[in-house]
């Protein structure tokens, strides 16, 4: 009897209608007390079920295309299942090509010069897990340059050593005796007071380079900090009659450091620790260096020569450079003076003898981009004419083609050069309009991404000058805008104001909602990554899980009164260069130069250096 | 001629479900109706079109209600848009005097189409509140939607499980699924290593330094 309700409705099983009527019907005649047992009942039944394991595969790409290529981390650990459908290769391969794009074009280059299979879902899986990191603030050491800021009995020489030990595989001299610094320094070393605390910092792959603060004779000493193993080494001329003042560090590459003494140049090979020289035949400008290469230019671009580690140097055919040179700045309009251009040098990432130099072309509105195999002029690529993000159906001047180049991933793609361009829309005072061009050197293609300095807060400006400093790392941008401008109102009061922008990573377009910060004064950069305040020694023992190990020199840092102020959402992650706390590091108040690679964040001001790193060498699954 | 409506009933399992009348504009979203209706041009639409693909009746009713609702909605957009790029101002690349109408059109309507695409990707808020159900029943509307070629409510749908799991940590995504862990201790303490330190271990809230 107990199923007597129930038979009766299997038995109208076909008739969905009569089914639902019959049990509506049933309600009126259940007592209050049933009707709560049943929703007690009812409530308990659980209706989830895991979609994406019972849904087909190519459904399961479908919704991939909806997620962050960062996101795929919790996924992998939810259940065996689960880690099946986010590591199948077709999966891998998806997530690469919308979150790394230019990987795909990376592996297949390399496939083809190096003759090796590359595992393109292996290598996208490595780069989305550093991604991934990153985008958490989970970064693994913190270096912020403590040194000489209270300078010991011994004339500094200790905090030399108290950072960062030396490495004991490259000691220039043996001494005999427990200093270790017996040969390399002559005593006393005193600090150079007027060159310190400005000391040039150079970066290159997880390596930090410059020049002793020490005053003559120790001034000829260069240091190469490596941030992967946290040792110095330490390099010095063999000759005592070239340390002199002219000693100046020069470049420095992934495998080169290169100094100068006057005009000749002399460069380390970091692996072999072979020193080679060259003397120039006219008084040095500039230099860049990759691989084994030194590329020497000045800004007339009638001089440039290629060094080659131990092969000697170059003279590069320059002909074509100045053809377009002459017909872009002889006869420019006069607000541009000759003076006014830079040229840029771009590595490709893969064949060490193929460089590349930008040079602005200010009449076109471009950048060209001239090719140079092994040392030869191979051909030229000139960007098209950015699309401005002004939406006035006005017309608009360039102020200015600023080239710097700077690489975005290390798959070959560089931001080269930004475009000022200014609007001369008479309604509105509106700022200038920056667009940022990409060149990749792998197949010579330009992509452009405009960039609009928010004007809401700066109305009416009547003068402005800009400086737009971005830091670029795949999907994530930041960037400072250094805005002085002359108030309409207020009797032309001038203000200095910066902003700093981010870009989230993953989106493709710059928000002018996605400003960040407006300082009025100077700016406070720093790291932003929680949404809370704290010491950091605290905090680097919260996100490593353990306790920080004692050559971090965390209390270096609290000395120093770091604090992060930081920031955290799920859809919403930010590096926000904040170190409001460091200001007495900030000795200038200069923020020099912010420079990102897959492992580090490395931010040089003017009284040093304040390095993030998210290096680890756990293996590739 | 092409009728106004069309009915559809579910008839997998060998039972007749329920009849859901639409009309013929609203019908034609789904690539299999589409193909029905276009083969049997000639046939009287008096009757319903049996479908298999075993949908239940509360998910073709669910689907039916979608489809209604989003039947006019290319053509809304597009009059949308196009209103959208009267004003010079909202203009990609901006048109300007001394620009050739030939030009003009051209960048116009390429803008349009864009601009169309992408509208008609998003979600409205009556889609998010449509997809506000249990996930058994998100699913049973992916598949079916899948089923029946509806392109835009696979792409929603699709969109909204990925809304459901993203920057989401592994044990909310467990509990939002019902999944059961079924890792081994040693599994996951490779798992740990092979991660890195990205893993729950780590995993501290802010309210720890408080």
């Amino acid at each position: 009897m107990d199923r007597l309700l129930a038979d009766h409705l299997d038995a109208l099983k076909a008739n969905v209608q009569l089914r639902r009527d019959n049990l509506q019907n049933l309600i009126p005649s259940l007592t209050a007390h049933e009707i709560r047992e049943l929703r007690r009942q009812l409530d308990a039944v659980d209706f989830r079920t895991d979609i994406l394991a019972r849904l087909p595969v190519e459904l399961h790409l479908l919704v991939a295309d909806y997620v962050d290529g960062a996101d795929i981390y919790s996924f992998l650990t939810v259940s065996r299942r689960w880690r099946k459908i986010w590591l199948q290769d077709r999966m891998r391969r998806l997530l690469a090509d919308r979150w790394l794009p230019g990987l795909r074009r990376y592996t297949e280059e390399k496939e083809r010069l190096m003759g090796e299979e590359q595992d393109l879902p292996a290598i996208f899986y490595d780069a989305a897990r550093r991604l991934h990191f990153r985008s958490l603030g989970k970064f693994q050491a913190i270096f912020v340059r403590p040194e000489f800021d209270e300078v010991g009995g011994d004339g500094g020489k200790g905090a030399l050593e108290s950072y960062f030990p030396l490495d004991p595989t490259c000691r220039p001299v043996k001494g005999d005796g427990e200093d270790p610094w017996e040969g390399i320094l002559h005593e006393p070393p005193k600090l150079n007071l007027s060159a310190w605390p400005s000391v040039t910092y150079l970066y290159s792959s997880g390596r930090l380079a410059w020049q002793s603060p020490f005053a003559e004779p120790n001034n000829s000493l260069v240091f190469v900090d490596d941030l992967r193993t946290k040792l110095r080494r330490v390099y010095q001329l063999p000759d005592l009659a070239l340390r002199g003042p002219n000693f100046r560090l020069q470049a420095f590459g992934d495998k080169l450091v290169v100094v100068s003494v006057s005009r000749t140049l002399y460069a380390w090979h970091l692996e072999t620790q072979q020193l080679d020289m060259v003397t120039l035949p006219i008084a040095l400008f500039k230099c860049e260096t990759k691989g084994t290469r030194v590329y020497i230019y000045n800004e007339d671009v009638i001089n440039i020569w290629a060094w080659t580690f131990k092969s000697g140097l170059r003279a590069l055919d320059t002909t074509e450079m100045l053809k377009y040179v002459v017909a872009n700045f002889k006869h420019a309009p006069g607000n541009l003076g000759e003076s006014d251009y830079q040229i840029g040098v771009l590595f490709h990432p893969l064949v060490e003898s193929t460089v590349f130099f930008a040079i602005p072309m200010v009449k076109a509105k471009a950048v060209a981009v001239f090719e140079y195999k092994n040392e030869r002029y191979s051909c030229l690529f000139v960007s098209p004419v950015p699309q401005t993000t002004y939406s006035c159906p006005y017309a608009y001047r360039i102020l200015k083609v600023h080239v710097h180049p700077a690489p975005i991933n290390s798959y070959g793609l560089y931001m080269i050069a930004a475009i000022y361009v200014k609007s001369l829309d008479p309604l509105y005072y509106l700022p200038p309009d920056i667009s940022l061009i990409c060149f990749n050197t792998l197949d010579g293609s330009f992509s452009s991404q405009g960039y609009r300095v928010p004007s809401v807060e700066w109305k009416p400006v009547l003068n402005s000058t800009i400086e737009f400093t971005p830091a670029w790392w795949h999907g994530q941008m930041t960037a400072w805008v250094d805005l002085e401008q002359s108030h309409r109102n207020e009797d032309l009061s001038e203000e200095d104001a910066h902003l700093v922008t981010t870009r989230e990573l993953g989106t493709s377009h710059f928000n002018s909602d996605s400003v960040t910060r407006v300082w009025k004064g100077k700016p406070q950069p720093g790291l932003q990554i929680r949404r809370a305040e704290m010491e950091l020694d605290k905090m680097v023992e919260g996100i490593l899980g353990v306790p920080c190990s004692p050559d971090l020199t965390i209390n270096d840092v609290a000395r120093v009164r770091a604090k992060v102020t930081s920031e955290y959402s799920a859809d919403h992650v930010q590096y926000c260069l904040d170190i409001s706390g460091l200001d007495s590091v900030l000795h200038n108040d200069v923020v020099r130069e912010v420079i990102l690679d897959d492992d580090f964040i490395v931010f040089l001001h003017a009284g040093g250096y304040i390095i993030w790193s998210f290096y680890t060498d756990t293996p590739v699954m | 001629m092409a009728p106004t409506h069309i009915s559809v009933k579910n008839v997998d399992n060998g039972r007749d479900g329920e009849v859901f009348t639409i009309t013929y504009q609203a019908a034609m979203q789904s690539g299999i109706l589409k193909d029905l209706i276009s083969d049997f041009e000639h046939a009287s639409f008096d009757e319903a079109i049996p479908l298999m693909g075993n949908i239940s009746d509360h998910t073709l009713g669910r689907i039916i209600s979608w489809l209604t609702i989003h039947s006019r909605d290319v053509a809304r957009i597009t009059e949308q848009v196009k209103e959208f790029l009267e004003n010079p101002q909202n203009r990609q690349p901006p048109t300007g005097p001394g620009m050739d109408d030939d030009a003009v059109n051209k960048a116009l309507s390429s803008q349009e189409r864009t601009l169309v695409a992408e509208k008609l990707k998003t979600l409205t808020p009556w889609d998010v509140q449509f997809f506000e159900v249990p996930t058994d029943e998100v699913f049973d509307i992916l598949l079916a939607a899948n089923y029946l070629d509806i392109q835009r409510l696979v792409d929603f749908s699709s969109q909204t499980v990925a809304n459901m799991i993203k920057g989401k940590t592994t044990e909310q995504i467990r509990d939002l699924f019902g999944i059961v862990n079924d890792f081994t201790p040693e599994e996951e303490d490779e798992l740990r290593r092979t991660e890195g330190w990205a893993l729950p271990r780590c995993d501290w809230t802010p309210e720890q330094w408080q």
